[in-house]
């Protein structure tokens, strides 16, 4: 059998294993009511959110892209992308924690920005949350788009497109639940592909061949790599690197209403909070840090070469598994990984979305009077329409490096971040200041990056400018106003579809 | 630049710490699916 039939096969094959989960899901449990359907029942326990939320947070960026950054920065890459995409998770789950006791019936974020700040703000966040929706969407589909055309041969657009629509399917078809029992699934395979690969690989190019190989790159100019911090554990490149992680992370983490879903979805707080530990910080920060290693710096240590061994930095991966396995079992478990990720990902900020244009935009801009079988209608067909639009603009992505267009997307979606925290956990915070914040923040950001010419800073300064001038601002704005918000208003608010609270 | 010792402990360890984490999640993972799948639990929130 050829290894692109192969690759096909995973595609389809699996694809109907998860779209027959889903309808299997649908039919046991109700899909009709809004939060059934959007926030699982508020019901799931530990071990589904933990295992739900580990995956989500795995990309195939995470897989990918930290194998890129072993390869840009050395021994250093794999753990500065582990700190700093984790390092959001410490803001997120307080917040959150806050978020259900100051708002018990809020669903999305969109529904507490419009309570706290106002319906211009809550439209602006509504965009926000859109964008970083598809530009998630667009990073999963182009990670399984570069992992499925340089391993198993099979065409860019297709490998990339296919999988976004796929998972639209399952996700309009069983909501939430249906996307956290997919994750399940989910887990134990990328789980069990990590745990098979990683030796494997270890085994085959031996841990001192990378030592040796990545002496050589840090103290041999002549070496293509040639990078004197390669083996420099905290590197300055390499903590840069993690510093726009953070932040990059932080807005991807704070506007991306999946990770609220199964928050609120988690049947207590307790619940909610252990899980988010244990399926953040246990779970997933070894995976960047192990990705860096053996794939990243992997490929440095063999001497691969860009231009030569690979197109863009962001084939280290797949370059390792070609290059040790061919299109060989080790190759498709990998890219069975890789493509895993890209559901999981895809589906969690799906189901994000579906909650925030079923609850937030259907009944508020197309019809008042619309029952909650319409609504969660809505939000099906919305949907399918998003992985349908994202499945065609993947395709124009190809050939562009993973983590580049993920460094640029830090600058767009940590401007917003500010002013979320502030309303959240400071009544000063008024909703003239958020807003400025956020543009000026966003403007500043983007400025630094195009207009510093070297671009080994343009992108650090960029972020730090994006995250840090609309917290100055929020701050020192909102110290001198006499607004004051009542968090009465928080803990009052009913919404226009039913929710029953498990928790007192 | 780091020992061969750091690095040889840096590699191993860290797919320990995975292992620990993915077995503690997949543990929970099937005792709260099957959970999920009971019937006191499909009477309170099935169809």
């Amino acid at each position: 059998m050829g290894t692109q039939t192969v690759g096909f096969l995973l595609i389809i094959g699996f694809g109907f294993l998860f779209l027959a989960l889903s309808t299997f899901v649908s039919k046991r449990y109700s899909t009709e009511n809004v939060d059934d359907f959007v926030a699982a029942g508020r019901s799931i326990p530990f071990g589904m959110v933990a295992a739900s939320v580990m995956v989500s947070w795995v990309w195939t960026v995470t897989l990918i892209g930290s194998a890129e950054t072993g390869f840009l920065y050395g021994i250093s890459g794999g753990f500065n992308y582990s700190w700093g995409a984790a390092l959001p998770f410490f803001v997120f789950i307080p917040l959150v924690m806050l978020l259900r006791k100051r708002m018990p019936k809020c669903t999305t974020i969109i529904e507490f920005v419009n309570e706290r700040y106002g319906t211009k703000l809550a439209n602006i966040f509504f965009v926000f949350a859109v964008l970083l929706s598809m530009y998630i969407l667009l990073a999963q589909g182009m990670g399984v788009g570069i992992a499925f055309s340089y391993i198993m041969g099979i065409p860019y657009k297709f490998a990339a497109a296919l999988p976004l629509l796929i998972v639209g399917l399952y996700i309009a078809k069983a909501g939430l639940r249906g996307s956290i029992f997919n994750d399940l699934i989910q887990f134990f395979i990328i789980s069990l592909v990590f745990v098979v690969t990683v030796p494997v690989v270890l085994k085959t190019v031996g841990l001192e061949a990378i030592y040796e190989g990545l002496v050589d790159v840090a103290t041999n100019p002549s070496n293509v790599n040639y990078n004197d911090q390669a083996m420099t554990f905290f590197s300055s490149a390499g903590l840069r690197y993690g510093v726009i992680a953070f932040v990059v992370a932080l807005g991807q983490v704070l506007l991306d209403q999946g990770y609220y879903s199964k928050a609120i979805a988690a049947a207590s707080t307790k619940t909610l909070f252990r899980a988010y530990i244990i399926g953040t910080i246990v779970a997933w920060a070894p995976i960047p840090i192990i990705s860096g290693n053996i794939f990243g710096t992997g490929a440095l240590a063999l001497g691969a070469e860009v231009g030569v061994d690979l197109g863009v930095t962001t084939d280290a991966a797949p370059y390792i598994m070609q290059t040790f396995f061919g299109a060989g079992f080790g190759s498709i478990i990998y890219i069975l990984m890789i493509f895993m990720a890209g559901m999981t990902t895809g589906g969690g900020v799906l189901a994000g979305i579906q909650a925030i244009f079923t609850i937030d935009f259907y009944k508020k801009y197309i019809n008042k009077a619309a029952t909650e079988k319409e609504q969660t209608s809505f939000g099906k067909k919305i949907t399918l329409a998003i992985a349908l639009i994202m499945a065609a603009i993947v395709m124009l992505f190809e050939n562009v490096s993973l983590i580049q267009v993920d460094i640029f997307s830090g600058i767009i979606f940590a401007a917003p971040c500010s002013a979320f925290i502030a309303g959240l956990i400071w009544r000063k915070a008024s909703p003239g200041i958020a807003g400025i914040s956020i543009f000026v923040g966003m403007f500043c950001g983007i400025a630094a990056y195009f207009l510093i010419p070297d671009t080994s800073i343009n992108a650090f300064i960029g972020n730090l400018c994006s995250l840090i001038i609309p917290a100055a601002i929020v701050i020192l704005g909102s110290a001198f106003t006499k607004y004051e918000f009542d968090w009465k208003k928080l803990e009052d608010y009913v919404p226009s579809h039913e929710v029953h609270l498990h928790e007192k | 630049m780091v020992s061969e010792t750091f690095f040889n402990i840096y590699y191993i360890g860290t797919y320990i710490w995975f292992l620990a984490g993915v077995g503690i999640i997949g543990i929970f993972g099937i005792k709260d699916a099957y959970h999920m799948l009971s019937k006191k639990y499909l009477s309170k929130e099935g169809k």
